[in-house]
């Protein structure tokens, strides 16, 4: 059951070709930070994709809190960030642009977008690299500047997926410290990453290597 | 709106980008379609300058005009002569017997001038079509670039005369083009008897529909006296000829449209699918912050129209270049190719290329508009 209160997966089937990533999958999420973890292959990005809407499960709903109930185009600009792996940027715009643009889709005036982007630069340490095109920023910066886009709208839903895959400990810190102070209130937060730096931050740690088959766990295990 | 004049800002430059990256696939679609959009021109302009030709001739010689022609009797066959046959059409308007001699004559700028024998049926014909004030002589010769009441001295055979000099009326192009015409009376013309001749009536009808009743029942005439040997020539004739042309240039456009459209599709759709797939992380990127495929969908087809109308503007302006070249090797009088006085390749009468070329572009995009349904989530890792 749907509520304002929670994200929920109710009995979620997705496959790619034959093979079932999830099966018949059941989870509620609630507002504050939940981090999944898991070996690679486990569906911890398939989750996050699909309660962005950007895959469609074969069988069962995802409930979106209200006013979005699900995942819908506009749900996808005024309610959600969406933080992927690599390839996060718009690479003809610099990083003020790449922020605009999201925040005008999102329906925010060019003056919040611009106190918002001043104020989220700040806090990852981009203020000097607002005008820089995302080409001349390394994998750190470019990363920073994905989780700026993806909050400056000020998401109900924030989705991040390995946000901290390949950062030395200084770019995590920041990263780390920006989810767990400025977050927008009632925001659901949802990491996946195999990442055990990002577990102190974490309300909530949901582990999909104990949804593997027994086999298969003792295997990625060993 | 703020954010479509972002997007569309940020789409803009992408083209920019993609056409300075990789300038030999923009070369390549602008000569394709030039190249396309020249032959379709010149294949529109070639059919509108033979209508305006056929136009030409028809007013020139006037819808009311016949001629006959006898063809391929022999000296020995026994028939009557087509003045016979036909001397009743003096009646109806202006009749002209006359017989043309087998044989040239020669003037002194040793230029030739078809010989024509007239009867006496055909002086009031000649009154009428000549303005004969009676000042001239029986032996004439009708020619342009003479000055007026020349005496011109022409050899015809053994023989020698002086000729008056007359203009000619357009309406003996019928008989010679711009060739000299030389008339002398029956009665001086014995000499050349042992000559064949070829007998030939030139009529001009008081009125154009009466002509079409009159050519069927002369016609009819001619095959009830076994006359089946002659050639009937009438500009009310070309009018059909016309139609065929207007015909022929409808269907022409339809294949060659069709042809042209079809290959820029081709190549069109196929650099725009490759430059989709090498941008398709950055699309998709875009498609992940909400915004609708139409948006992406019009990158594309902005960048294809925008090639397609430099194209189509590129090749008018080379169409008028090339016009008089072209055209006057395949032909055309020079008057006509004037693109001064009569321009084939406005805009406007041109409405058909650039409608399918649009259509084409549309058509081209077809394959990123379906590529465009892959879910965010299978593009995007």
């Amino acid at each position: 059951m749907s509520n304002n209160e929670t994200i929920e997966c109710a009995d979620i089937s997705f496959r790619y070709g034959k093979e079932f990533v999830f099966d018949s999958f059941c989870h509620s999420f609630y507002s504050g930070i939940s981090l999944i973890k898991g070996y690679s292959g486990c569906g911890k990005s398939t989750l996050l994709k699909l309660i962005a809407g950007y895959l469609n499960p074969q069988k069962g709903m995802i409930h979106l809190p209200a006013p979005w109930y699900k995942p819908s185009k506009r749900f996808q600009r005024e309610g959600l960030g969406f933080v992927f792996q690599q390839l996060n940027l718009l690479p003809l715009a610099n990083l003020s642009g790449n922020l605009n643009l999201v925040a005008s889709l999102a329906g925010i005036s060019s003056k919040d977008t611009k106190k918002r982007s001043g104020s989220l630069f700040e806090k990852l340490g981009l203020s000097g690299l607002k005008n820089k095109k995302p080409g001349t920023l390394s994998g750190g910066q470019q990363q920073r500047a994905a989780i700026a886009r993806a909050l400056v709208k000020s998401p109900t839903v924030l989705l991040l997926d390995e946000p901290t895959s390949g950062l030395d400990d200084d770019n995590t810190k920041v990263i780390k410290h920006l989810l767990s102070t400025s977050l927008p209130k009632n925001c659901f937060c949802i990491l996946s990453s195999h990442d055990h730096r990002l577990e102190e931050i974490a309300d909530e740690i949901i582990d999909f290597n104990l949804r593997l088959p027994v086999e298969r766990h003792l295997k990625e295990v060993a | 709106m703020r954010s479509l004049i972002l997007i569309f800002v940020y789409l803009s430059k992408d083209i920019l980008k993609r056409w300075l990256e990789t300038p030999g696939a923009v070369f390549a679609r602008l000569l394709i379609a030039i190249s396309l959009c020249l032959l379709f021109l010149f294949m529109q302009a070639g059919f509108v300058l033979t209508e305006k030709a056929v136009e030409r001739k028809i007013e020139s010689f006037g819808l009311n005009t016949m001629i006959l022609r006898s063809t391929g009797f022999s000296k020995t066959e026994v028939r009557p002569s087509l003045d016979q046959l036909l001397s009743s059409l003096s009646e109806l308007g202006t009749y002209l017997p006359f017989s043309s001699l087998y044989v040239n004559a020669e003037l002194s700028s040793k230029k030739r001038a078809k010989v024509i024998v007239y009867n006496d049926h055909s002086i009031p014909g000649l009154n009428s079509l000549m303005g004969w004030d009676g000042s001239q002589g029986p032996i004439f010769l009708a020619a342009y670039g003479y000055p007026k009441a020349m005496v011109e001295r022409v050899k015809v055979w053994k023989f020698f005369f002086d000729a008056d000099v007359v203009k000619p009326p357009s309406i003996l192009r019928f008989i010679s083009l711009n060739d000299p015409l030389l008339f002398i009376p029956e009665s001086m013309a014995q000499a050349f008897e042992q000559f064949s001749v070829q007998e030939s009536v030139l009529f001009l009808s008081d009125d154009s529909v009466d002509l079409i009743k009159i050519i069927e029942s002369t016609e009819a005439l001619l095959k009830k006296e076994g006359f089946d040997r002659y050639e009937l020539s009438s500009p009310i004739k070309w009018v059909g000829e016309l139609d065929g042309v207007r015909d022929l240039r409808v269907k022409a456009q339809a294949i060659g449209g069709g042809f042209v459209g079809l290959l820029i599709v081709l190549i069109f759709g196929s650099i725009a699918v490759f430059e989709y797939r090498q941008n398709i992380f950055a699309t998709a990127l875009f498609k992940s912050f909400g915004l609708h495929s139409i948006h992406l969908i019009l990158r594309y087809l902005i960048d294809g129209l925008l090639l397609l109308f430099i194209s189509f503007l590129g090749a008018v302006q080379l169409a008028q270049l090339f016009h008089g070249i072209v055209f006057k090797k395949a032909g055309f009088a020079p008057d006509l190719l004037d693109v001064s006085a009569f321009n084939p390749y406005e805009i406007s009468g041109n409405l058909y290329l650039l409608i399918l070329l649009a259509i084409a572009s549309l058509v081209s995009i077809l394959p990123i508009c379906i590529a465009l349904r892959k879910p965010v989530g299978k593009v995007l890792g």
